[in-house]
């Protein structure tokens, strides 16, 4: 038997495995039973608009604002982690190493109501202390993803930059960073996706009506109704939100390759 | 070569009586596992179930059905899980009995079947103690927060009950809580009346219970629809203790002269 | 004696243990194109380099128009703003138009209005034949092209002298000439300059003088034309012969 022969029938024979144990399985499963303890129409109904309009906004509201914290941290722990004074490196590079080394939960947790205990300080604000922590958390994410950035551009444009006389701080923020953030708008669409999916773990500090963001407001529909459904339909609006995101990310990434 | 075959024909047989028979006597409790009674709680709640230093389980919860399991010949081991949606998890097979200071309500008993009654409870308002003078009633919440944890008919009572500018915060667990109250997230906890009072009692400088509310509401032990003869044999163990004193030996123990 | 607009006395540079420069002296006079010429690892591009303190010289002095601009309390974007660099590479700003690679560096370091800046942006673009290329960004731009648009960026800064680090070693061959051109004029102009490369024929129809460094130190120094055609040094003959062997 040649060797194309033989392995057109490791194929077919891969095939009619995958067939024959698709088919066993869909055999095995209860479809009726399935469909209605996950896929119920009316429970399914029963979700919108609220899921949209108060659990989904809730969750664009924690990711926006955290988002945008995470942001300004990371560059500025960025640019402490790069800077030629060794306090202000050191300090970045713990503050880096301890938020990507805990989990985020830990975090949120010790931030929302293990340093208001502690230190007596109230943080104001419904969505500040969810906000904040995945700030802070992320914000050590995103300065590695930054200073990476940072080092991808050319040093010839730092030292173009200095010949015409500008100083390091113009150079940096007319020249370095506006391409450092090109460079990285890829990785850090992850980074707001991972971010997003993380706002689940907030409801830990408390929810109020107004708060209520999806995975919360999913396991309550689970819990009340005793169907999986609203779990389903939270995980697709969380979906509907993702996918584009990254598909959005790929499409950027192929057009910058082309233009170089 | 006969005799060996001899002697593995019997030893087959062998194990599959002894399954079968192990199979009868959790059989009918439909045990997840065998001998043992496996329990889902919401812990550490206290004084109803939390470990000690030594992490054993201790708690009017835990003590009662400890003696409940020993009536019947089981030993008690204990999973944790989060109190909202717990009394699903028999079904789930995560355990066989829920023991978690739960009480019984027309909702949870269309999808859980419970014990017996074990225990009377009422809803009540734990608040900072700084706050003593200003906060007397539910009344005073009137603009407040108000902490409940997820699932609980405190969080129905809450509902139902407080002023309607008070603002509801829902938690997955009461230790979140407490420390929202510390901290001033929260101006007041409505919850179970024993566990506000076990923690103000514990710590009377920073806390301290303020109203209580006549509910009726009782405690029981819950389990899958289809596990009947699991709730009849705990029903006639927690009869058994009511009479010979164990009941109160144990309520002595953590609610002395209630 | 007019003041040099660069006087490099006794520099020594050393990259870890390595010693790239080993004490050089080294001037260039008002209007003159000094083309300094050696192999590769000689530390001329060194040299350069640090003139503009884009390498800190570990010891030795150099002066720009007579300012100690090796002095640690020297001001030094202010001094950069008196030379003119061009790169090898080009560095251009790849996310700003020609215009405003011409113009960023005189509104914040100048601080020149936007109208006066794009005036004379506009005249450098004139004055090294590209402005047509205005609006472009330099991915769109030939090597040359985008060289050219480097050297323009560095004269709208009205610097008194140009420092050229290899300008035209990362050129394709056909593309050479345009740049050599505009380089050409700028000496007629009577612009300082001083110009690391390989370009001998430029060299000898431009430059003033030809200075040979190998292995850190001045070999030779002089005119072009007897450089060239009468090297003094064995080392300098050898690196002519190798360089001119096609």
């Amino acid at each position: 038997m040649s060797k194309r022969q033989k392995s057109r029938l490791i194929r077919i024979a891969i095939y009619i495995v995958t067939v024959i144990f698709l088919a066993l399985v869909g055999r095995a499963i209860d479809w009726p039973v399935l469909r209605e303890a996950l896929f119920n129409w009316d429970i399914a109904k029963e979700q919108f608009p609220r899921v949209i309009t108060m659990a989904a906004r809730n969750t664009l509201i924690f990711t926006a604002i955290g988002f945008t914290g995470s942001l300004v941290l990371g560059l500025v722990l960025a640019l402490m982690r790069l800077s030629t004074i060794r306090p202000y490196r050191w300090f970045a590079s713990i503050y880096i190493e301890t938020f990507r080394g805990l989990p985020a939960l830990l975090t949120i947790f010790l931030i929302g109501l293990g340093v208001p205990v502690a230190t007596g300080l109230r943080i104001p604000g419904v969505y500040t202390a969810g906000s904040l922590a995945l700030a802070i958390v992320y914000g050590a994410y995103m300065a590695e993803t930054i200073r990476a950035g940072i080092e991808a551009v050319p040093r010839g444009q730092m030292e173009a930059a200095r010949s015409l006389g500008m100083t390091y701080g113009t150079a940096m923020r007319t020249i370095i960073i506006p391409q450092a953030f090109r460079i990285v708008i890829p990785p850090m669409t992850n980074e707001f996706i991972a971010l997003l999916k993380d706002t689940s773990l907030i409801s830990v500090l408390g929810v109020t009506d107004l708060t209520r963001e999806l995975t919360r407001f999913g396991r309550d529909g689970v819990i009340h109704l005793f169907n999986a459904t609203p779990l389903v339909v939270a995980g697709l609006v969380y979906l509907a939100m993702t996918v584009p995101m990254t598909r959005g990310v790929a499409q950027l990434e192929k057009r910058a390759a082309r233009a170089r | 070569m006969k005799r060996l075959r001899g002697v593995l024909l019997l030893a087959v047989v062998i194990t599959l009586v002894a399954t079968a028979c192990a199979k009868g006597a959790s059989g009918d409790y439909k045990l997840v596992k065998a001998d043992t009674l496996t329990v889902c709680t919401d812990a550490p709640y206290e004084p109803f179930e939390y470990q000690d230093a030594n992490g054993n389980w201790t708690g009017f919860d835990m003590d009662l059905i400890s003696k409940i399991a020993d009536g019947l010949g089981l030993k008690l081991e204990v999973t944790i899980q989060p109190f909202d949606g717990i009394w699903l998890q028999p079904q789930a097979g995560a355990c066989d009995l829920v023991v978690s200071a739960m009480t019984i309500t027309p909702d949870r008993s269309a999808a859980a079947l419970f014990s017996d009654p074990y225990f009377d409870a009422d809803q009540s308002l734990l608040i900072r103690k700084s706050d003593e003078g200003t906060l007397t009633s539910l009344a005073d919440m009137a603009g407040k927060t108000i902490g409940v944890q997820t699932g609980t008919t405190g969080e129905i009572y809450a509902k139902d009950n407080a002023p309607a500018d008070a603002t509801l915060k829902s938690f997955d667990e009461p230790a979140a809580m407490f420390l929202a109250l510390q901290s001033g997230d929260i101006d007041g906890i409505l919850q179970d009346f024993p566990v506000n009072l076990d923690r103000a009692n514990q710590d009377p400088t920073n806390f301290v219970v303020t109203e209580k509310f006549a509910t009726g509401e009782q405690y029981g032990f819950a389990t899958s629809n289809d596990r009947t003869a699991l709730i009849d044999a705990i029903n006639s163990e927690l009869k058994k203790l009511r009479d010979n004193g164990g009941y109160d030996e144990v309520f002595q123990k953590y609610f002395p002269g209630g | 004696m007019p003041i040099p607009p660069i006087q490099v006395v006794d520099l020594h540079k050393y990259f870890g243990t390595l010693e790239v420069l080993k004490g050089i002296d080294f001037q260039v006079n008002h209007s003159e194109v000094v083309c300094v010429i050696g192999p590769s690892g000689s530390g001329k591009s060194t040299l350069l380099r640090c003139i503009n303190r884009l390498e800190e010289p570990t010891a030795g002095k150099i002066y720009i128009e007579g300012e100690d601009f090796t002095d640690p309390d020297a001001d030094v974007d202010a001094l950069r703003t008196k030379i003119g660099m061009v790169f090898q590479r080009f560095n251009l700003f790849p996310h700003l138009t020609v215009l405003a690679n011409l113009t960023i560096a005189q509104r914040r370091v100048l601080k020149r209005s936007s109208e006066e800046a794009q005036d004379v942006a506009v005249k450098m673009l004139e004055r090294v034949g590209l402005t047509e290329k205005v609006d472009e960004f330099p991915i769109r731009l030939s090597g040359g092209q985008q060289q050219r648009v480097a050297i323009a960026r560095a004269l709208c800064m009205n610097p008194d002298l140009m420092l050229f680090d290899e300008p035209t070693s990362a050129l394709d061959p056909e593309l050479v000439g345009e740049v050599l051109d505009v380089m050409r004029k700028l000496a007629e102009e009577g612009m300082t300059m001083m110009v690391v490369t390989h370009e001998m024929g430029f060299a000898r129809q431009v430059g003033d003088r030809v200075t040979f460094i190998d292995g850190g130190v001045v070999v030779e120094e002089n005119t072009p034309e007897e450089i060239l055609m009468n090297p003094q040094q064995e080392r300098t003959r050898k690196f002519l012969e190798a360089v001119q062997h096609y």
